[in-house]
């Protein structure tokens, strides 16, 4: 079992810079630190999410590259 | 409804849905079209949705007879029922299904089933459960892993509730609490989201509800 949230936790997010309708983070892994991803959904609420949804994919062997993808706009 | 026998998807040949034409069931249908089952089902009233999913392959009609059933669903060993909540206990072709002893299955039980030949990935709790969900499965989808996944709500970039994928073994699913459909997913991994006591009126105690989400940790 992992734990994740926005600043703690096995899975987590650093040096968030919020600014011009972007978010950008380094995304804290047991194994890594995955620098400068830009989330495509600029609310800070999704830091979290995308914390969650980051981890799962790094679980399963998306590699760092892939999780710097063109993020995708959420219809709420 | 007969639980203690379980259809697994390889011996699952057709699948006829009572009550086709909603969101969540449409996931349902495309999912079974793609995997190359017969798919056919009853609903109420003709719908875009319910008429594009005919031009994909369902056989749907909309009136309540039995004799519109296709052959192809009428072998109980080779055919899933699936039910829509909606459907008044009285319903003619319900009752054939019910009289002739067909494997009938909700929503959530199907997922479970589908949980159980894939890989599932599910993202249960409070808040947050249909962002998180879409986004791990827009990850994966772009990335090598791929997926398959049935999402809570419809995204800008998919403009659908569902993501198919042919080559990838996992699925992601947004377990809702409302049916209780945690109890028959078998995650390969879960996320749980931040957690408030808000469905109370299903599970009864804050514990109840604890204990319903521990429940897909195992």
């Amino acid at each position: 079992m992992y734990t994740y949230s926005k600043e703690e936790g096995d899975f987590h997010a650093e040096n968030i810079r919020i600014g011009n309708g972007e978010i950008f983070i380094d995304f804290v892994t047991p194994d890594e630190v995955i620098k400068d991803i830009q989330l495509g959904v600029p609310v800070s609420i999704n830091i979290e999410n995308g914390v969650a949804a980051m981890a799962l994919c790094w679980l399963n062997g998306v590699t760092a590259e892939e999780l710097r993808v063109e993020w995708l706009v959420l219809e709420e | 409804m007969n639980i203690e026998r379980i259809m697994e998807i390889n011996q699952i040949k057709s699948v006829y849905f009572i009550g086709a034409g909603g969101i969540g069931m449409s996931a349902l249908v495309r999912y079974f079209l793609s995997k190359g089952k017969n798919v056919a089902g009853y609903d109420r009233t003709p719908s875009e949705l319910t008429e594009k999913l005919i031009e994909e392959g369902a056989k749907i009609h909309y009136s309540e007879d039995i004799k519109l059933i296709p052959e192809e669903c009428l072998d109980k060993n080779s055919t899933l029922v699936v039910l829509t909540p909606a459907i008044p206990k009285e319903h003619a072709e319900l009752n054939f299904f019910i009289d002739n002893n067909f494997e009938i299955q909700k929503r959530a039980q199907v997922l479970g089933t589908i949980t159980r030949a894939s890989k599932g990935l599910c993202v249960a709790g409070t808040h947050g459960k249909t962002t998180t969900s879409t986004m791990t499965a827009h990850i994966l989808h772009q990335s090598k892993v791929d997926c398959t996944a049935f999402l809570g709500g419809i995204s800008k970039n998919y403009k659908s509730n569902l993501i198919l994928s042919d080559k990838s073994d996992f699925t992601v699913i947004e377990a809702d609490e409302f049916d209780r459909s945690f109890h028959w997913l078998h995650p390969y991994m879960s996320v749980i989201t931040s957690t408030d006591p808000d469905h109370l009126d299903i599970y009864g105690t804050e514990e109840a509800y604890l204990e319903a989400l521990r429940s897909i940790l195992h």
